[in-house]
């Protein structure tokens, strides 16, 4: 036994000492910094600012820095005055996505991820800067997606949703909840929707905004004009101009207008559609063709779709009206008849069975 | 009412320093009288407060403290209605107990830790008296008092070691003999 600890035992033989718990000696301590705080605050008030000043200290003694208690009000001036920085910044943020007061975009947020490339390449902007993305790179809320040329980009977003964006397309995702925003500035982008889903999946174009919950769908952008294409599920289309709200059903299309005309989708939309479902469903896809067959079926289906009637005529040399038995009716070109007769319309080409054909009257 | 101002005068650097080299022995001595803890946090309070308004004639805190403290605790035993506590009983019983029957060993054991304690400086008294009389370990003592442990252990051993000096002064060769 050492001597200090032999001193000790004598002091405690001899009734000399006067034990603490460990718990009375922690209350002590506690007592000793509300103390101190309550006899200097005792003539001009300031408690709290006290006590913040003399923890600091305290602190900055135990970690073995010579300080004055001086030090310790400046560090709680510096550190009050950050809490009131973040406790500022962080009620704006909250107030302002919430709201979207000050004049600032709702859209504005926090960057967080929203979703990660899958396959494909393409370019992101965020905060003035691009870079180029692909398998694998992550896409956060507020980067704008940008393809070019002849690239194709499928991202897996963290709602669950998978998106394809064609060539020359542009957008940018938002997170709403657990869902997505998404707002197509220009192109087309394929979405493939978990059914069921919860939250918000919507695609917002500068003329109307399409919002699903489940569904394979496609929103193209081009040349100022919204088209919708459904293959599964139900979308809701809203036309921000007249305010008119149409459902679009599996297998059907549109084009944004205060009509909204409803049509049957076109071979190739259908196939474009199923391509991207396919590849949506097996995740990364290191065949590049897969992706390029997506970009080729658009591009045939943007061609067709830019045939007027007058081209259709010039082309074929006729306008047929088809009259199905149902009372539909279809104008343009006969171009193939059989078991199934096809048509060419200004939506493109249409597939009607023979045997619903009513009759055929030349325009 | 500026804060930091405050806190950077001389008097209250002064006051803050005594302020942590005595609060946990003087806490430790009211508590070990009056053994209730809002009691004895209240007392040190009072105490303190008195030691803050005078600090200025103060030449020995130590001492300074442990009368005031006789004080205070006396008023508290007043205003409690215990009219029949001996104040000097309670404070300073060394001479009047009878321990074992090594009384003369007991107030010879607390005279040579007075005089080590005048020798050493107040600081280091309270140092020695929160680890051997209180039980606190070198790390909570150093903590108490806003020394490292390196510091709080050399300063200890070394009041220690006076100890040993002042007892072989008066005849005790080995501190074992006293166990």
């Amino acid at each position: 036994m050492k001597e200090q600890d032999i001193i000790i035992q004598v002091l405690k033989k001899y009734d000399l000492t006067l034990p603490l718990t460990w718990l009375e000696k922690r209350r002590i301590g506690r007592s000793k910094r509300r103390t101190l705080a309550a006899i200097l605050s005792r003539d001009e008030g300031g408690r709290l600012r006290f006590s913040v000043s003399i923890a600091l200290y305290n602190m900055m003694r135990g970690l073995g820095l010579d300080v004055s208690p001086a030090a310790g009000g400046r560090a709680a001036f510096a550190a009050a005055m950050f809490s009131v920085l973040v406790i500022t910044s962080g009620t704006f943020l909250i107030v302002q996505n919430s709201t979207g007061m000050f004049g600032l975009n709702k859209g504005m947020q926090v960057a967080v991820e929203a979703g990660t490339v899958v396959s494909g390449e393409g370019s992101v902007k965020s905060g003035g800067v691009e870079n180029g993305i692909r398998a694998g790179g992550v896409v956060r809320t507020g980067d704008e997606i940008s393809v070019a040329g002849s690239s194709t980009i499928v991202v897996r977003l963290s709602s669950g949703a998978v998106i394809s964006a064609l060539h020359d397309s542009t957008l940018s995702v938002a997170k709403e909840g657990t869902g997505n925003i998404l707002d197509l500035k220009e192109g087309i982008i394929i979405s493939k929707v978990p059914a069921p889903f919860s939250g918000v999946y919507e695609v917002r174009t500068a003329d109307s905004s399409v919002r699903v919950t489940g569904t394979v769908f496609a929103v193209s952008y081009k040349g100022g004009k919204t088209s919708v294409m459904v293959t599964e599920g139900k979308v809701s289309i809203t036309d921000k101009a007249s305010g008119a709200v149409y459902e679009l059903e599996p297998g059907g299309g549109v084009e944004i207008s205060p009509s909204m005309k409803r049509r049957e989708l076109a071979e190739k939309e259908i196939s474009l559609m199923r391509k991207f479902s396919s590849i949506a469903a097996a995740g990364d896809v290191s065949d590049s063709s897969a992706l390029k067959e997506l970009n080729t079926l658009y591009d045939s289906i943007a061609a067709a779709k830019a045939l007027t009637i007058d081209d259709i005529r010039a082309k074929y040399g006729q306008i047929d009206e088809v009259v199905l038995y149902s009372g539909k009716r279809y104008t343009g070109a006969v171009i193939s008849r059989g078991a199934v007769m096809r048509i060419m319309t200004v939506n493109g080409v249409v597939n009607v069975p023979s045997n619903e054909v009513r009759n055929i009257v030349l325009k | 009412m500026n804060v930091r101002k405050s806190l950077a005068a001389p008097e209250t650097e002064s006051f803050i320093e005594s302020y942590d080299s005595y609060y946990s022995l003087v806490f430790s001595t009211v508590y070990s009288k009056v053994n209730n803890f809002h009691d004895a946090e209240d007392i040190c309070q009072e105490v303190f407060i008195r030691f803050y308004s005078k600090m200025d004639e103060v030449q020995n805190p130590r001492k300074w403290l442990y009368g005031c403290l006789r004080i205070v605790v006396l008023d508290y035993y007043k205003e409690k209605r215990h009219r029949d506590v001996d104040i000097d009983e309670l404070f300073d019983d060394i001479s009047l107990g009878y321990v074992n029957g090594f009384r003369d060993t007991r107030v010879m054991l607390k005279n040579v830790m007075e005089e080590v304690f005048v020798e050493e400086g107040d600081r280091d008294a309270a140092l020695f008296e929160m680890i051997a009389v209180y039980n606190f370990t070198f790390v909570e003592a150093a903590k108490h008092l806003n020394l490292g442990y390196k510091q709080a252990r050399y300063r200890y051993n070394s009041m220690a070691s006076k100890l040993m000096e002042k007892l072989k002064a008066r005849g005790i060769e080995r501190i074992e003999e006293l166990l």
